[in-house]
């Protein structure tokens, strides 16, 4: 029998900065069926949402800034 | 010790900017065949698939994260988007004076499972088609700066309004 996965801990920010990391929680009901959500969006922008639904759903949505290659000009 | 770069592999620019040809098509950025994987916490700064400065920056499935929903390998371009769409590739002045890379539709991929190493830590870009003289040659790679596992769930990236990345041409 496998064992109920933790995404709590896998998810290496939330586990060990959650509350330090000032991460922002929005708690609401789905609209639809009314099941919890908890939606936690962290400092660089990522949201985890994760849903009271049997099979605890969770959806992730990354925010990368943009990587700018630059280069200095000498005269 | 976490992983702390993103960044662009060098031979690949430098294989564009002196026109190598390739087996497989010369290197386009805006071609929606090329694919976008997922890789774990494993990965390390400066070594293996992330020495940005190496000869041959090949893709291999090193510390991968794959699962259910998202295919070894990664997923191609041309469906990383809402519905399996096309995430359209473009590459164009952006800032003004820089090259921006970007795609016009974000990446979300749904009903994933993507949990093996801790979840993704971060992504890369990479030419799938060409086979040499560098096997799928990797052209960016991403940090999210964690994992962020799913599970039964949408996978998706929200590029930034400036794009995956610029060059800045005219400093």
């Amino acid at each position: 029998m496998s064992e109920k996965l933790d995404l709590e801990k896998l998810r290496s920010i939330g586990h060990l900065s959650k509350g330090r990391s000032g991460a922002k929680v929005k708690e609401y009901k789905d609209p639809e069926d009314g099941h919890r959500i908890k939606a936690t969006t962290y400092e660089q922008g990522t949201t985890v949402t994760e849903h009271n639904t049997p099979d605890d759903r969770q959806d992730v949505m990354i925010r990368p800034q943009t990587i700018h290659v630059e280069t200095e000009a000498k005269l | 010790m976490s992983l702390t770069k993103s960044g662009l592999y060098v031979q690949t620019f430098k294989d564009i900017m002196i026109q190598t040809a390739y087996t497989g098509g010369d290197i386009n950025l805006t071609l929606a065949t090329y694919k976008i994987s997922l890789w774990d916490s494993a990965m390390v700064d400066g070594s293996g698939l992330m020495n940005f400065s190496s000869a041959t920056p090949a893709w291999a499935n090193t510390n991968e994260v794959s699962g259910t929903g998202w295919a070894t390998g990664g997923i191609l371009l041309s469906a990383a988007a809402t519905g399996g769409t096309s995430a359209t590739p473009t590459f164009a002045e952006g800032t003004t004076g820089s090259l921006r890379y970007d795609h016009t539709n974000d990446l979300s991929v749904a009903s994933t499972t993507l949990t093996t190493g801790g979840g993704p830590f971060g992504c890369f870009i990479y030419a799938d088609p060409v086979s040499s003289p560098v096997a799928k040659p990797l052209i960016v790679a991403v940090n999210f700066l964690a994992a962020f596992p799913t599970n039964n769930g949408t996978f998706g990236i929200t590029w930034s309004g400036t794009g995956i990345f610029e060059i800045d041409v005219t400093p």
